[in-house]
């Protein structure tokens, strides 16, 4: 059974990996390349998961996961935070809006899907 | 990087084009950077921020440590900058700047797979880390990507975990009987759980965690392995780990508080860091800088984007393709209905009415989706114009404007050799040698070169303009003269002498220098504008500035036509180039001692092609003032008139390169098919000028109406006739007064 997963990243590269990654494990992808266009995919729809990056234009990924928190749909859903700084400052702020788990770069298919394993039921 | 079932090498091109795109956008941003240093968008400085944090991820993913490694220390320099910790200077922007130009070469390297040498470098690389990380070369970047691992020795033990969550755990959407289950695939799992804490069921709040749980694991797993499971949860729960039968039964860890206590010492060290590269800068820096204002709201509207998607252009070029096929079936089966009976003519005839206009509409939404912005061009310019200013030592600003102007595609891709070397042209030779020397003449020491782009009736113009010294036109006269450009008693309007600097084999430059002497002349470019269907000119002004236009044909896949008769053949010349059509009186035509015949036109002389006489046609009216004039322009302003016998309508053809599909031909730019499903050339009218002239001067006049002048051969013939409609076209009414003619010349 295949989850249904939201990744969200501006860059096309990033989105491209990841879903593709997804897809070979089975799972349903569907993409936003920043927060607002997220929030609008998702509407009212459940997913089972959300992958965010942190830097993106119109609104990033740590106010897409208040703003995911906040609606009581997605209110525990879990939020895997994408960042390159592995010096605990972004987690501990992503941690702070309610981000799940994070997920360090650089990008590797198999702790990807070890990660979403360790989060999804 | 452990990928070994799973290839991210298909994802290179997407990152490489993404690249391209990335940095076209840091270079904008960059120049408007670099244009208001006073008064920086906030947004901007996020952007560019968000260009090389991109730029990193992707490197990483593909392990392009080279890039990683320089992206790593340009985009810690941009984190402070949009915190305002580093003011904006204007030496930072032009590190800024050269940064920027190292991350596009080292994206280039890693495209071509290779590395830039640490040296070229090195430079910018540690003014970056100085200013990021208030050291030179630092090992963070080795730090970031290597994770540390302790070796344990791997046996069976017994690990005892008492975990407790705190509320925010499940608020986090954490769930303890995953961790539970990821601890049961490290070894064997023993679960107690303890509800001491469980009130009764009115006062369950849902949110509210009221377990707490020991859970005994063994497993020759390391103590890591453990602490990983709890890896998101550290801070929301209370977390302690034991190795049963340790010797010494000590704790060993308590995840949150040790992990706290080094983040803590982790910040605060940052925190220095951060303090000491503040002064570190202010010492150095003007302090004229403001730091980087919050983007008013209304601002935010242009940069938002359109929502879009990326096409293959190959996708895009069948679709035009087979839009293009659709006009000619369309035409095809027009035709037809003439061979109607009357009533069902009628009606089919307002159904192809439709039809048409749905076509047309669908061609041009088609072309449409292939305009693009010539930004993409526009963009590249900015670093060039600072090379060059550099390496000639010059003062140069670079204005741009009608960057959103949009041209197809094809014209884009063809636009940057051009546009490059008239860059090239107007900083070497356009300004004046040095700073002072401007100063003399009165004018700032800074020049200003601009470029534009605007649409102008159903074309491109690309201008670029500079405030240097003009062209010289008694130099350009005398080394004309010296070339054997022109002859030394020829009297030249100053339009004239000026568009000397296209001719071939002109190079004004004492010596080929280093920046516009790449053994390619201002000619070659004129060649592969036309070549393009466009024109380029020059207008100067001595002591003020030269403007060079160019202009282009919005696209190169489609065309607006005059469909001509010559003989049995028909031919296209583009609408663009035609200025009117006349049948000359018996008066009006003149013939000079080379040859060549001429035109008067109110009072000009205008010079006739005879279609018939370079492409041995058969057939065709050869007295011109039985024939039709085509007057058109061609390059430099000039015009000629092309003798033709009819003017058969306009149309809008759909252009099959020759080159492409056969070879090219001279005084032929292109092919196209014809409702008929005939095949009909497209006149290249600067080739056809040059092709007379030829002509004229190595002809005996008198031979000229059988002149051996064949330009098409056999082989070419038969691609203006397929063989199944050749018949068919002996009926066209056009060639049947001519068709008694052309049998005696046969014979």
């Amino acid at each position: 059974m295949g989850l249904k997963v939201l990744t969200v990243d501006d860059s096309k590269t990033m989105r491209d990996m990841v879903s593709f990654t997804l897809k070979g494990a089975g799972h349903n992808v569907i993409e936003a390349s920043d927060g607002c266009e997220a929030l609008r995919v998702l509407g009212g729809d459940r997913v089972d998961l959300v992958i965010t990056d942190v830097n993106m234009p119109n609104m990033d990924g740590l106010t897409l996961c208040k703003e995911i928190r906040s609606n009581p749909t997605h209110r525990l859903t879990p939020i895997l935070v994408l960042t390159t700084e592995s010096d605990g400052n972004k987690k501990n702020e992503g941690r702070s809006v309610g981000a799940t788990g994070w997920i360090v770069k650089p990008f590797n298919p198999e702790k990807l899907l070890q990660v979403v394993n360790k989060v999804c039921p | 990087m452990s990928t070994n079932d799973f290839d991210l090498d298909q994802f290179k091109a997407t990152y490489f084009e993404e690249c391209a795109e990335l940095l076209i956008d840091a270079e904008t941003r960059l120049a408007d950077l670099q244009h208001n240093p006073e008064n920086v968008d906030a947004e901007d400085l996020n952007a560019i921020f968000r260009v090389v944090h991109s730029v990193k991820g992707g490197a990483g993913a593909f392990s392009f440590d080279q890039l990683v490694g320089f992206a790593h220390i340009y985009e810690a320099l941009l984190d402070k900058m949009r915190q305002g910790e580093i003011q904006i200077t204007e030496d930072i922007v032009t590190l800024l700047l050269s940064a920027n130009d190292i991350l596009t070469n080292l994206i280039q390297a890693a495209q071509n797979g290779i590395t830039v040498p640490e040296d070229d470098f090195i430079d910018i690389k540690n003014k970056l880390n100085l200013l990021a990380f208030d050291q030179p070369i630092s090992s963070s970047v080795e730090e970031d990507a290597t994770e540390i691992t302790t070796p344990e020795e791997k046996s069976a033990k017994k690990y005892i975990i008492s975990f407790t969550p705190k509320p925010e755990l499940l608020q986090h959407a954490n769930e303890p009987l995953l961790l539970a289950r990821e601890m049961k695939a490290l070894g064997e799992l023993t679960t107690i759980v303890n509800t001491d804490r469980l009130p009764s069921i009115q006062k369950i709040i849902s949110d509210e965690a009221y377990f707490s749980w020991v859970f005994e694991l063994v497993s020759d797993c390391s103590l890591t392995d453990v602490e990983e499971v709890f890896e998101f949860v550290t801070e929301d729960c209370d977390l302690e780990i034991k190795i049963d039968g340790d010797p010494k039964k000590e704790e060993i860890s308590s995840q949150s508080t040790s992990s706290e206590s080094t983040e803590n010492s982790d910040e605060k060290s940052l925190e220095t860091t951060k303090k000491q590269a503040v002064e570190a800068m202010q010492a150095p820096t003007i302090p004229t800088s403001v730091p980087a204002k919050p983007t008013p709201a209304g601002n935010n509207q242009t940069s938002q984007r359109v929502s879009s998607i990326r096409v293959e252009l190959d996708r895009v070029d069948r679709l035009v393709n087979m839009v293009g096929e659709l006009v000619i079936t369309q035409a095809m089966l027009r035709q037809q209905v003439d061979n109607l009976p009357s009533e069902l003519a009628a009606f089919m005839a307002k159904g192809f009415e439709d039809l048409g206009m749905h076509t047309r509409e669908i061609q041009e939404s088609v072309m449409a989706v292939r305009m693009q912005p010539v930004k993409s061009v526009f963009a590249r310019i900015p670093r060039l114009v600072r090379e060059l200013a550099s390496k000639l030592g010059k003062k140069v600003e670079l204005e741009t404007s009608g960057e959103h102007t949009e041209v197809d595609k094809t014209v884009i891709e063809q636009l940057s050799d051009p546009l490059t070397h008239m860059i090239r042209n107007s900083l070497d030779h356009g300004i004046e040698e040095t700073p002072e020397d401007r100063k003399t003449v009165g004018k700032p020491e800074l020049a200003t070169v601009t470029l534009s782009a605007e649409h102008r009736s159903g074309r491109i113009h690309i201008i670029v303009t500079d405030d240097g010294r003009g062209i010289n036109r008694e130099r350009v006269r005398s080394k004309a003269i010296e070339k054997g450009i022109i002859n030394a008693d020829e009297n030249l309007t100053d339009e004239a002498i000026d568009d000397l600097i296209f001719s071939p084999g002109f190079s004004t430059a004492e010596e080929v220098t280093d920046v516009s002497g790449r053994g390619v002349g201002m000619d070659v470019v004129r060649r592969n504008i036309s070549n393009l269907g466009g024109r380029i000119s020059v207008h100067s002004t001595p002591g003020k500035g030269t403007k060079f236009v160019m202009s282009l044909p919005l696209t190169l896949a489609v065309l607006d036509g005059m469909v001509v008769a010559v003989g049995r053949e028909k031919f296209i010349i583009s609408l663009t180039s035609i200025i009117e059509s006349l049948r000359p009186a018996k008066a009006e035509l003149h013939r000079l001692s080379n040859g060549a015949n001429v035109v008067s036109l109110r009072g000009e002389y205008i010079r006739l092609i005879k279609l018939h006489q370079l492409f041995n046609i058969p057939g065709a009216r050869k007295d011109p003032s039985k024939a039709l004039v085509v007057v058109v322009e061609i390059e430099g302003g000039k015009q000629v008139g092309i003798l033709v016998d009819e003017l058969l309508g306009q149309q809008q053809v759909v252009i099959k390169s020759l080159e492409e599909n056969y070879d090219p031909v001279d005084g032929i730019s292109a092919a196209t098919i014809l409702g008929n499903g005939m095949v009909a050339l497209i006149l290249d009218v600067d080739g056809l000028d040059a092709m007379a002239r030829q002509v004229n001067h190595r002809s005996d006049p008198s031979d000229l109406e059988d002149t051996d002048t064949v330009l098409l051969s056999e082989n070419s013939k038969s691609l203006t006739h397929p063989p199944d409609l050749a018949e068919k076209e002996i009926d066209n009414p056009l060639s049947n007064e001519t068709q008694d003619l052309e049998v005696m010349e046969q014979n």
